[in-house]
């Protein structure tokens, strides 16, 4: 199942009817992916269902990719669009409901708070499960497009050109959305009490 | 290199973006200049502890529909040797790729959230089986021959008739046809339920049938395209038929789908014959909702302009006035905890004594999203249902359904565009609220989503 080919070969090959080619993407980029919906979207419920539609996206947009195109920046374009899109309609759904009278549940809690209180994979450690939850809040303190440039950069491993093409802005503003990122994440974790010796000892 | 170059280069140089020669640039220009070395040193430390967030896994369960969707892409690829077919997967309405795909697709992203795929793919048919009922219901028995008029056919007008089968009990007899219509998901050959099956709609408890329900509405899809046979034993096509490929659809006429001509045409297998006999026979402890039989009355030469359908129009544009102006009770509740074939969002338009007069439900998976607008009159009985949404493959739906003060069908339209998507024809009554509800829906776990 390894191989080395290209991203752009294995797609070529999807598009000529070879369905390993696309088992190979997916294995090499469903992870990552999603990755990048949890950590925008905030709520791993709507990753799924993001993921799933990006890659049956992938599916049926197949026969219109054009060979030149890169195919992590397609794939993550995709990604990001239906990400907006959802973001967009949930946004919508929102105001409507402003007219609505107040949730008897008082179930709505402030973002932060719904993340750091997430539910966390099994950890390997007691000290990463503790770190964890402010790992998780340094990164969902950050603004908008700037934790979208990071994921992109650090996690997904794109190149600032092709986080460029993917956000639609010019790479310089990429480039300085990554710096503000990363000052912004230094500050938090300071505040947190979270230095990178601690991170270091919570390694496994 | 100078300071204000190499600064602005140590982030490129983090991430092994610069090429070596730049990169032996900056390095230089750091041994002698603390300060950007210093911010070398702070950048590397942030993305080390930020590198000890462990990555996310996404459930396994989603893998395997992409895998078995993309492969019948490819497939209809090579099969098509090679020429690139625009929106080959989507086009194909109601073949084997599409049912098997979506169906595949909706069952898995129920199940990702409930068990593993596996026990999904195992259990499925059998859990399914219940939905025998929803044929049964969408099927009525025809009180004389299928009719040979395409258009008669063409337009499902189920509830005019007995939907009293509908909600009693399938007969244990028509459950292993169930299971048969989702045969072709994912590739394997479904198993025929237990004859018992058909009565765990029923009798499971209330998280059950919500999940039965859920899965019942995929099944609807995979009925759609396949022969809904209520007609049970012996009649019906045997096994190895697999749903879209069948060649004999009997004209079960509530399921007929539109635009399909085969649908009208008395098929190869024995349609009239055992949809005809279950007129009679079964009668069954029928629903005390369950309305009365009535003979069609309408046709599709003239029901629009009919004194029935004009009376039902007259009652929903009473309560879109009073809507716009403001003057009924508007309430609504989003679902975000709910189910993902559940409702996501309830709003209700109150009318007299806090009944809803107007009812709106927003409902959706992955694949598709639906509104639900439900009308009331001043009875508190369901006039008028218009459900609209679209799917992911692009396609949009529009479906009507109007009905008499008795909760009798009068006539049901279908209107799909841009695409197909196997949307029920005839639309399952589970789906629909008959009477008007009140402020209690708008509460989730306590009913919400269950019927």
């Amino acid at each position: 199942m390894q191989t080395d080919e290209s991203d752009e070969r294995l797609m070529a090959r999807f598009q000529g009817g070879d369905a390993s080619a696309f088992e190979a993407l997916l294995h090499r980029h469903r992870g990552p992916v999603y990755n990048f919906l949890v950590r925008t979207t905030r709520d791993r419920g709507r990753a799924e269902d993001l993921l799933q539609e990006t890659w049956l996206k992938v599916v049926t947009a197949a026969p219109r990719w054009e060979k030149r195109a890169r195919f992590t920046t397609w794939l993550y374009t995709i990604a990001r669009n239906l990400s907006v899109d959802e973001a967009r309609r949930a946004a919508l759904r929102g105001a409507e409901r402003l007219e609505a009278p107040a949730d008897p549940a008082g179930e709505r809690r402030p973002l932060l708070e719904t993340v750091a209180s997430d539910d966390p994979l099994p950890d390997r450690s007691a000290e990463s499960a503790m770190l964890r939850p402010r790992l998780q809040a340094a990164l969902a303190s950050l603004p908008e497009e700037q934790r979208e440039v990071f994921v992109l950069r650090e996690y997904a491993g794109l190149p600032f050109q092709e986080i460029a093409a993917v956000t639609g802005v010019p790479e310089n503003t990429v480039k300085s959305r990554m710096r503000y990122a990363l000052d912004g994440l230094r500050r938090r974790l300071e505040e947190m009490g979270v230095t990178a010796e601690a991170a270091e000892v919570a390694a496994p | 290199m100078n300071h204000q170059d190499a600064r602005e280069k140590l982030l490129d140089l983090a991430y092994g973006e610069l090429s070596r020669r730049e990169a032996a640039e900056v390095e230089a220009h750091l041994a002698g200049c603390p300060e950007c070395r210093a911010e070398r040193d702070r950048i590397a430390a942030t993305r080390a502890a930020m590198r000890r967030l462990e990555p996310e896994v996404p459930p396994a369960a989603g893998e395997r529909i992409l895998l078995a969707a993309a492969r019948q892409a490819a497939d209809r690829q090579r099969e098509r040797s090679g020429v690139l077919v625009p929106r080959w997967v989507w086009r194909v309405s109601f073949t084997t790729v599409l049912v098997a795909v979506v169906g595949a697709v909706t069952l898995q992203i129920v199940g990702m959230r409930e068990r593993t795929v596996r026990e999904e793919l195992r259990g499925a048919p059998e859990r399914a089986a219940p939905t025998a009922e929803a044929p049964a219901a969408q099927a009525p028995a025809l009180p004389g021959p299928v009719p040979a008029r395409p258009e008669e056919a063409k337009l499902a007008k189920s509830a005019e008739r007995p939907a009293a089968p509908a909600r009693k009990e399938a007969p244990p007899a028509a459950a292993p046809e169930a299971p048969q219509a989702m045969a072709k998901r994912d590739g394997e050959k479904a198993r025929p339920a237990p004859a018992a099956a058909p009565a765990v709609a029923e009798q499971a408890p209330p998280a059950e049938r919500s999940l039965a329900q859920a899965r019942a509405k995929v099944a609807d899809q995979a009925v759609g395209a396949a022969p809904p046979a209520p007609a049970a034993a012996g009649a019906a096509p045997s096994a190895d038929v697999t749903a879209g490929e069948s060649p004999a659809r009997p004209a079960a006429k509530g399921e007929a789908k539109l635009g399909s001509a085969e649908s009208a045409a008395p098929g190869t297998g024995s349609p009239a014959g055992p949809v005809a006999s279950l007129a009679a026979p079964e009668p069954g402890p029928s629903r005390a909702a369950a309305p009365v039989a009535k003979e069609p009355r309408l046709t599709a030469r003239d029901w629009k302009g009919s004194p029935e359908i004009e009376a039902v129009r007259g009652i929903v544009r009473a309560v879109d006035r009073k809507v716009r102006a403001g003057k009924l009770q508007m309430s609504a509740r989003p679902f975000q905890a709910c189910g993902p074939l559940e409702d996501a969002e309830r709003r209700i338009y109150a009318g007299s004594g806090g009944r809803a007069a107007k009812f709106v439900r927003q409902a959706g998976g992955a694949e598709a999203a639906l509104t639900f607008e439900e009308y009331y009159d001043d009875a508190g009985r369901l006039r008028y249902v218009f459900i609209h949404g679209g799917a992911v493959n692009g396609a949009l739906l529009e479906h009507r359904i109007w009905l008499d003060p008795e909760g009798n069908r009068l006539w049901e339209e279908q209107k799909l565009r841009r695409g197909s998507y196997p949307f029920p024809a005839a639309w399952p009554e589970r789906d629909l609220w008959l009477a008007a509800p009140g402020a209690e829906v708008l509460g989730c776990g306590n009913g919400a989503g269950i019927r």
